[in-house]
């Protein structure tokens, strides 16, 4: 940005986007890197619950016959092991880093509807909790993250723990999606001028594949939750046989939501991996259309997979062996995409910081984790190793190694732009090796643990059956994988109190968001960007405003907060589309929505109640201005 | 951007139709809702597979005369919330001002008619998985039939206090594609309760 910004607009842009001081300001922020960041603290701390029931678990497994846990006690860990892990870390983690970044990704102020972001935050926040205080109150569910009926159903599970997974799943379903269209319509309609589709940074591709994905994957989910209420509060039959029910319903509309759902969480993970490769190669990646058409690819495959999680229900084989291809094939555009990242990396000049380290260990955890996925892609292979802990080393090979990994990876790497500090190095290679030795000496065991024979989702075993050893070690290790996470966590605090200061762009790199200060201000751009290429801050004519003026977009007698909207595909500068500033109904609507989710637990006349709630709460929200207070 | 300056200051505040961004939110909604209502269409199905006789002997094949005039009562309702938006936009609220009541008028009467039909059943939800099956679909399109009664009254309030004119007409367009979903999936939904059973073997 050479042209210098008015100190009067600058100060003006400032007072116009801040929210108001106080409490009731912090609960009605909209701003997308309060929502952006707010998502990612309350999912790393549900990564840490998470975490430590994992711990619990591996402590009750070290050796057979420990009553460290009954088995009640061990089925609602595993539950909430799982859907914490899957429901209330990964996706909104995924999402959170999205909002955070893409505006800054891509030269706007904010993103399409900023009240739908704030109203998605506190309805998963309102979700999470009240999960987690049925958890602290002995009444979690215990049916297993996918909540299998019968079992999870009315005849044998009455008790109140299944209702908190059918109420807070539903819930947090709406915020997952809520965010979605957010990020998919931000995407499509708020770039900067010039940034055509083909100039966009692969990590927002991959944010816009995740968000069409999540959009197709969980209304299947909404429909099996809302159908297995009926049944636990109404009295429906939807799975119970007696009735003309079918269990399998259920599996099949839970996995249609369940496979794509890895791939959600993958793919915004591969685009960090991109974003990163690209940086600390000090090269442009080669093969930017291959890795958005495997993204692509990819994200469309991954709707063909589903029944290969019910290889044992006993559905005909022929159909079997469909799934058992698709699932196979799946490891096509995944491998593309890898040999793109090496030749980046080898014709490039590579630099072994932190963020690079975690991309290597995402290659080495991930690609190993696809091998066993290979495996039990065939058929007579899963049945052999269905419900063994092999699937568990598997599982966790591809979601630490694919998603976890390149995590690590985006917070080593922006952790400077949203702090405005450098984390130590020193600590945070510590960090990486006790995280990759640590998770590689739990896991890997479990393979053959899992071809000794032991199943799954049990919480002790006997001792004449030799798995104690290699238990041992898995459990000793998850320990120091434990304890690597927690030197990360120290040092996110560790350098906050340190302030080594970061600058603008510590890493020398790419994409617009390396043209803000670090943290950036309220506002992201003072003047917005006009890009000229792909690779904005590389190029010499990357950023440039010729045949473009006005681009403060701030008009000190009628000041209103605006960004630039833009067409979809060659982001042509279409609309000055004016933002809402703070406001309360967003928690409103959560709230209402609440009652009536949440209190269908409750008291069934809750639910129009909440419901009424929530129309008012819309009613407020969705007021147009009347015509002299519109722009 | 090809020759001469552009100044953004002075774009456009409001646009329309597909470059709105809110079109693309409503769009992104009533996709959402569509899978929602797909997956309980193939549910249905799936059930049927399932089980040798279905409907059940006791409970029979639905009865035609009554759903399809209804049925028909509701997509015609389209046609006034149509019109009114497109005079909208050329700058003549008042065409919506009766368009959008009238609608409103024929989603009551559709209700009603529901309402009447399932009153005279005796069975529902809890009588078998055949009546889950159907109640879900039938329940949750009524309250997205109730929900855009509601909706409908409160465009027509915002169009009365200005709040939605010619020169920013997108609330009045996104309610509409939402009416036009709410109408258009009762189609596919009607052709599964009403149609299936006596066409299926």
């Amino acid at each position: 940005m050479s042209r210098a910004v008015a100190e009067t607009v600058l100060k003006g842009l400032e007072r116009l986007w801040d929210r108001p001081p106080g409490f009731v300001g912090w609960l009605s922020a909209v701003n997308h890197k309060a929502v952006g960041t707010r998502y990612i603290v309350t999912a790393g701390i549900f990564f840490l619950l998470a975490g430590v029931q994992a711990l619990v678990m591996r402590t009750q497994l070290a050796q057979p016959g420990l009553e460290l846990l009954t088995p009640e006690q061990y089925n609602q860990l595993f539950t909430m092991h799982g859907a914490t892990m899957m429901f209330l870390f990964a996706v909104p983690m995924m999402e959170g880093i999205g909002i955070y970044l893409i505006p800054l990704m891509t030269g706007a102020r904010d993103m399409v509807f900023p009240r739908l972001n704030a109203f998605g935050y506190w309805v998963y926040l309102i979700a999470g909790t009240t999960l987690y205080i049925g958890f602290f109150f002995g009444h979690a569910p215990d049916a297993g993250w996918f909540n299998y009926p019968p079992f999870s159903g009315p005849a044998f599970s009455p008790g109140v723990g299944i209702d908190f997974w059918v109420t807070t799943i539903t819930f947090i379903e709406v915020a997952a999606l809520v965010a979605a269209v957010e990020i998919l319509v931000t995407i499509l309609k708020v770039r900067a001028a010039g940034m055509s589709m083909g100039r966009a940074p692969l990590f927002v591709w991959s944010q816009l594949i995740m968000a069409i994905m999540i959009i197709f994957a969980m209304p299947p989910l909404i429909l099996a939750s809302v159908m297995l209420g009926l049944d636990r509060m109404l009295g429906a039959h939807f799975f119970n046989v007696a009735a003309g029910g079918d269990p399998v319903l259920w599996q099949h509309l839970f996995w249609i939501f369940g496979h794509p759902e890895v791939y959600i969480i993958l793919i915004p993970a591969l685009g960090i991996v991109s974003a990163v490769i690209t940086i600390f190669s000090r090269r442009p990646i080669i093969g930017y259309t291959p890795i958005v058409a495997s993204m692509v690819a990819i994200g469309f495959l991954s709707f063909g997979l589903w029944v290969h999680h019910m290889f044992t229900v006993g559905l005909p084989i022929m159909g079997l062996n469909f799934f058992a291809a698709a699932s196979m094939m799946i490891a096509i555009p995944s491998g593309v995409q890898i040999f793109c990242w090496m030749a980046t990396v080898w014709k490039g000049r590579p630099i072994m910081a932190a963020p690079m380290l975690y991309v290597l260990g995402f290659v080495f955890i991930f690609v190993a984790g696809g091998l066993t996925g290979v495996m039990v892609a065939s058929v007579p292979f899963d049945w052999q190793v269905h419900d063994s802990h092999f699937i568990v080393a598997h599982m966790h090979y591809v979601l630490v190694g694919g998603v976890v990994f390149p995590l690590l990876a985006g917070f080593h790497l922006w952790y400077p732009k949203i702090t405005g500090y450098m984390l130590s190095e020193r600590l945070s290679k510590v960090a990486f090796w006790l995280v990759f030795v640590g998770f590689n000496v739990t896991f890997f065991p479990l393979h053959e643990l899992g071809f000794r024979g032991m199943p799954r989702r049990i919480y002790t075993y006997l001792p004449d059956l030799g798995w104690g050893n290699l238990n041992l070690l898995a459990t000793a290790s998850a320990f120091v994988l434990g304890i690597g996470f927690a030197v990360f966590a120290f040092n996110l605090f560790w350098s906050a109190a340190r302030r080594r200061h970061a600058g603008a762009d510590p890493w020398g790199g790419d994409t617009l968001e390396w043209a803000t200060a670090s943290p950036p201000a309220v506002y992201n751009f003072a003047t917005l960007p006009v890009v000229r290429g792909r690779y904005p801050l590389w190029e010499p004519a990357g950023i440039g405003a010729d045949g473009i003026e006005g681009l403060e977009l701030y008009d000190p007698e009628e000041p209103h907060r605006y960004t630039l909207g833009t067409t979809i595909m060659d982001a042509e500068p279409q609309q000055r589309r004016p933002l809402p500033g703070p406001s309360i109904w967003p928690l409103a609507l959560a709230v209402a929505l609440a009652v009536a989710v949440i209190g269908s637990m409750m008291d069934l006349t809750l639910v129009p109640i909440g419901a009424a709630l929530a129309f008012i709460a819309m009613v407020g929200w969705l007021m147009p201005p009347k015509p002299e207070d519109s722009p | 951007m090809n020759g001469g300056v552009l100044d953004v200051r002075k774009l456009p505040a409001h646009t329309t139709g597909i470059d709105a961004p809110e079109w693309w939110g409503i769009v992104g909604l009533v996709v959402i809702e569509a899978i929602v209502f797909t997956g309980a269409m193939a549910s249905y199905f799936h059930l049927k597979v399932v089980n040798d006789a279905w409907p059940p002997a006791f409970i029979g094949e639905p009865e035609l005369l009554l759903p399809t005039a209804n049925t028909v009562i509701l997509l015609l309702s389209t046609i006034p919330v149509w019109i009114g938006v497109r005079h909208m936009k050329r700058g003549n609220e008042r065409t919506a001002l009766i368009g959008l009541p009238i609608a409103m008028a024929m989603l009551v009467v559709f209700l009603s008619l529901k309402v009447y039909e399932y009153a005279g059943h005796d069975w529902g939800v809890s009588t078998h998985a055949y009546g889950s099956a159907v109640m879900l679909m039938t329940g949750l399109h009524m309250a997205h039939v109730g929900a855009v009664i509601l909706k409908t009254a409160v465009i027509i309030q915002y169009i009365r206090s200005g709040r939605i004119e010619p020169r920013r007409p997108v609330p009045l367009e996104a309610n509409a594609v939402y009416y036009y979903f709410v109408a258009g999936i009762w189609v596919p939904l009607y052709a599964t309760i009403y149609l299936a059973p006596h066409l299926l073997p």
